[in-house]
């Protein structure tokens, strides 16, 4: 199981913070948020701008990640 | 000093940490809630936060500006949730035995704050609210 979580407006679109992901074998992370494009189409226009994070980190696109990772999704930052 | 807070943040308190014998300067970063932004008044903000990595992210920041600058202190506190016009919403402060280190590495900080640490911001409107998304939007 991956474990998505989604914030700010991404959130208010998928309609939920936290989404799990059942998976065989390693996903790329670009793999993963085309999982979400399908179950949620309005994403898709985030997908040349959204952020993305493996277990708190930055990720690339291509990065794998296993069942047990967090992957998050969120747009540029507007802290401070 | 690192934290993510849901109260008002009590800076003069808090710089007390880092007023140590050692330092000569204090320079301080407060992040203030303007009451209008893209020419529309604002009414009040909400802040959100991917709480782990934010705390990871400004750790980061942190670390970097103590292995570049000679300092003596360094503190970042950013507050969530609703934020009335005119409160802080982040606080940064750091002391160095001269003040030139100091107010580099605090623009260091606060600069790399709003690229890298996530957080975002929704502002409220009269007719509605609006996340906003990236640096400088």
């Amino acid at each position: 199981m991956i474990q998505v979580r989604l914030f700010a407006s991404l959130k208010d679109i998928a309609g939920t913070d936290r989404i799990e992901l059942e998976t065989e074998g390693p996903l790329r992370v670009r793999d993963v948020f085309e999982r979400l494009v399908r179950q949620h189409p309005e994403l898709e226009r985030y997908s040349t701008v959204v952020q993305r994070a493996v277990n708190e980190e930055y990720s690339s696109w291509e990065k794998e990640v296993v069942s047990g990772d967090e992957v998050a999704f969120f747009p540029p930052v507007s802290g401070g | 000093m690192i934290a993510l807070v849901k109260e008002e943040i009590r800076s003069h308190e808090l710089i007390q940490q880092i007023v140590v014998p050692e330092a000569g300067a204090l320079v301080t970063f407060d992040g203030i809630v303007r009451n209008h932004a893209r020419g529309r008044k604002v009414q009040y903000l909400e802040y959100e936060s991917y709480g782990s990595m934010a705390k990871r992210e400004m750790e980061e920041i942190r670390a970097e500006a103590i292995e570049r600058w000679p300092l003596t202190g360094l503190l970042i506190v950013h507050r969530l949730g609703r934020l009335e016009i005119g409160e802080s919403s982040v606080f940064i402060a750091v002391s160095a035995a001269h003040r030139g280190d100091a107010f580099e590495a605090c623009r260091y900080a606060i600069d790399t704050l709003k690229q890298t640490v996530p957080i975002w911001k929704k502002e409220y409107y009269d007719d509605g609210e609006v996340w906003i998304e990236g640096y400088g939007a």
